[in-house]
């Protein structure tokens, strides 16, 4: 493995952890997060 | 003459003389629509309702059901 | 003195010019974020004082009294009685406008009850002369208990005098202006005896509202003598209003004199014009006309360069750097994805414009007033228009904006329908699939024909959110009081400073927040579509070339061929294929499929996935446009283009209706504190975009 694919790897792994952080469990941390520059509104 | 705000015509000014208190928000007593002050229609929208009212100062619009129920007395006739 | 920081809350009615006295305090040092829990705007701000001290600032909701009635003007009362929240202020500056004086000062008489160092701010003043209004400081100052500053947030006079009350608020009084207490003396002496520590009019605060007040206890008052009914505690309430109005009305019979001939003006000739029976809705379908044109015509010069741009950037990439996995995800994945929200930054930016600039003339009071009774036949209140315009911006602030709306049955079919209208992150879905499918010609010399049939998609969303509005208003069985109040604020040119802030920040808010989702999932999509289960995936290029009739494919086509394969035999084709046969009948094929499924996390992402989606598919170095690649796919079978007019239209109809915002799904659920009406958004209007699609389709194929 070179360089170039473990650094796909992680970035990957970085883009599925922000996804299901974003959409499945955010209810406990993002409570009232919507409406500010960081609600993902869209 | 005394009658309720709603059969106002445009431009004619009342004194508010009662209100039914149960019927009027809260917000509208506080932007001094309250008895013994002097109430001017301005407008009425093309539709016939909402009218827009001048009361203490405050430009609001309301709808003639809430408007029916503040009584006022007429000062200027048209 | 050094290092000390001031802690100031900004507060006042609405429509008095407070945003633009909180921007020439702070500048650009602005912070917006949320409440805790709730999503009302918390917005901040640090500003330099006199002396070299430190303010911070925080502009509250704008609120008409302390009696609230919305979670914004919740979020006022629990601050202003909380002594041991964060941000509970040293010195309050209450911002009001010199022609609304009278009713802006009954707010200031409440805050001034609750003992807080308060400062008066009189905003406007630059208005003073010409309408007539001369005022006696000294002797306002002096009635009231407090220090004024005359401010001009137009001409940017007198913020100065207000640094200075602020740097020296320890000198203000914080007696009340006057004795509330005195509507009922029995009642509140009973209240004195028993909570002898606690302030009075807090007390009554914590009796008549809903709100939270930490350590004071709700229930010791209510289980109490004190408890009374509803109708006693606003006759008691009324009796409140209209005592402060007389201690205002005294005051400012001598502090403050209006010649009459000046003040009937302007406003009054406006509002014959614009709430005409005919030229009144002409203007307001002028405006909304003028809105759309522009989004299209304005916006498609930058948006071409930004699409034209992020395609040779990605060849660029490609062709400099060193080949391998991670230039592939760089130039098929991030470039293309994030080139798809960038492309859109321009249209954003003219909506919140148009959008505020409505907002701060004053203008939407008065469509609202037009409005009302039409929308009232759907269920709806003339504040309604006010979320279904601002919807076209995004659901979310205009959700939150329906919290304006009294009634609680006509505030509910306001929040369900307001996604129906066409927000911005369908806008880039329109205009590329519009562009593919509507040729571009001018009608009567005058209007773009893309630009009418985007406005029609406009109108057909509008008209998708008052139909089930009618429906709802049919089945709905919740039943309300009806109120309606609208302030008809001044119009005012609006501050070129407010707008540029106001856009800058929305678009800002509305890159991180997509840009972010966009850029994890078209990272994704890449991974997937680049990598695949065994040998179909792994052995493409030999499985092709071994097939006989791609023997005498020159190489070009025949590497296009075998990127086609791999693509289908992919994760995402895998999971593409398996929905195909669902939406299928709709006209789509299996890529379109996967773009829409990564729609529901933003519907902008439809753009740019296929954009990936058809770069890993294609062999070549070659240049082109997502707009290209798009118009460039055939069916493999048929041979027809993919994006033909039929597929268009149903594609377009689908995104029209369809719910598609796991965010605004999150929006309704908080607002409305149910998991009933964002399910049924969900089923709702995605059910009936299936239906339309598919009967659109079977009958232009």
């Amino acid at each position: 493995m070179n360089i170039q694919e473990i650094i796909v790897y992680i970035l990957v792994a970085g883009a599925v952890f922000f996804l299901l952080k974003k959409f499945f469990f955010k209810k406990k941390k993002k409570g009232g997060d919507c409406g500010g520059s960081d609600c993902g509104c869209h | 003459m005394r009658t309720t705000l709603a059969n106002l015509k445009k431009g004619q000014r009342a004194v508010i003389v009662d209100l039914n208190i149960d019927a009027i928000p809260l917000k509208l007593l506080e932007m001094g629509c309250l008895p013994g002050n002097v109430v001017e229609l301005l407008q009425i929208a093309p539709l016939g309702d909402p009218i827009y009212i001048d009361v203490n100062d405050s430009h609001v619009a309301i709808r003639l059901e809430t408007a029916a129920e503040i009584d006022v007395e007429i000062i200027t006739v048209l | 003195m050094a290092a000390q920081n001031i802690k100031i809350a900004l507060i006042g009615n609405p429509n008095t010019g407070k945003t633009s006295v909180f921007n020439h305090l702070t500048g650009l040092n602005q912070q917006v974020g949320n409440y805790p829990g709730i999503t009302v705007e918390r917005k901040s701000g640090a500003c330099k004082l006199p002396n070299g001290t430190k303010g911070t600032i925080l502009d509250l909701p704008g609120t008409y009294s302390l009696n609230a009635s919305s979670i914004d003007e919740n979020v006022v009362i629990e601050l202003l009685l909380n002594k041991t929240d964060k941000d509970y202020p040293d010195v309050a500056v209450v911002v009001t406008d010199v022609e609304n004086l009278k009713r802006n000062l009954l707010l200031f008489t409440q805050i001034k009850d609750l003992e807080i160092p308060t400062i008066l701010v009189i905003n406007m003043s630059d208005r003073m002369e010409r309408k007539g209004i001369s005022l006696d400081i000294a002797y306002l100052e002096q009635q009231l208990k407090t220090r004024i500053a005359l401010v001009s947030s137009r001409k940017g006079t007198g913020i100065d005098t207000l640094k200075g009350l602020i740097v020296n608020y320890h000198s203000l009084s914080t007696e009340p202006c006057l004795n509330a207490s005195s509507i009922d003396p029995e009642y509140f002496n009973g209240l004195r005896n028993v909570f002898p520590t606690q302030q009075l009019y807090k007390l009554w605060l914590v009796i008549t509202q809903d709100v939270n007040f930490g350590q004071l206890e709700r229930n010791e008052l209510h289980n109490s003598s004190f408890a009374k009914s509803k109708p006693e505690l606003k006759r008691l309430q009324q009796k409140e209003t209209i005592k402060r109005y007389q201690f205002i009305n005294d005051v400012l019979k001598t502090g403050q004199t209006i010649d009459n001939s000046k003040a009937k003006d302007l406003r009054a000739k406006l509002d014959r014009v614009l709430t005409h029976k005919v030229f009144g809705y002409v203007i307001f379908f002028g405006v909304l006309m003028l809105i759309f044109q522009s989004i299209f015509s304005w916006s498609s010069v930058p948006m071409d360069f930004i699409d034209e741009s992020f395609a040779s950037l990605a060849s660029y990439t490609e062709a400099h750097m060193a080949p391998g996995k991670l230039t592939d995800l760089i130039s098929q994945g991030i470039i293309p994805g994030i080139g798809g929200v960038v492309i859109f930054i321009p249209q954003i930016a003219f909506l919140f414009l148009f959008i505020s600039v409505l907002e701060e003339s004053g203008y939407m009071s008065r469509v609202v007033f037009l409005m009302d009774k039409i929308m009232k036949r759907f269920g709806l209140s003339g504040k309604s228009v006010v979320p279904l315009i601002s919807g076209t911006a995004c659901a979310i602030p205009a959700i939150m904006a329906a919290r304006n709306i009294e009634n609680w049955r006509e505030r509910l079919i306001t929040i369900l329908v307001t996604p129906f209208t066409t927000c911005s992150a369908r806008l880039p879905v329109y205009t590329i699939l519009i562009s593919l499918i509507i040729p571009e010609k001018m009608i009567f010399g005058l209007f773009n024909q893309q630009g009418l049939v985007l406005m029609l998609l406009y109108l057909l969303g509008f008209g998708g959110a008052i139909l089930s509005a009618w429906i709802l208003n049919k089945i709905l069985q919740v039943k309300h009081k009806s109120f309606f109040v609208a302030e008809m604020p001044n119009y005012k040119l609006p501050l070129f400073k407010n707008v540029v802030l106001n856009v800058l920040e929305k678009t800002k808010a509305f890159v991180y927040g997509a840009g972010k989702i966009i850029l994890a999932l078209s990272i994704l999509i890449w991974f997937m579509g680049s990598h695949g289960p065994g040998e179909k995936f792994s052995q493409a290029e030999t499985i092709i070339s071994s097939q006989p009739e791609n023997k005498a494919l020159p190489e070009d086509q025949l590497n296009d061929k075998i990127a086609a394969y791999q693509l289908e035999n992919s994760y995402i084709g895998i999971v593409g294929k398996s929905i195909e046969p669902v939406i299928k009948p709709l006209g789509y094929d299996w890529k379109i499929g996967i773009a829409i499924v990564g729609s529901f996390a933003a519907r902008e992402v439809f753009v740019g996935t296929l954009a990936t989606i058809y770069n890993i598919g294609s062999s070549g170095e070659d240049e082109a446009t997502i707009k290209q690649r798009m118009n460039a796919e055939v069916d493999p079978i048929t041979g027809k283009k993919i994006f033909n007019f039929a597929t268009g239209v149903s594609l377009l109809l689908f995104y029209a209706f369809a719910m598609q915002c796991i965010s605004t799904l999150a929006i309704t659920k908080k607002e409305t504190n149910s998991w009933k009406w964002p399910l049924i958004q969900l089923f709702g209007m995605s059910g009936f975009a299936y239906v339309v699609s598919l009967i659109t389709y079977q009958l232009l194929k």
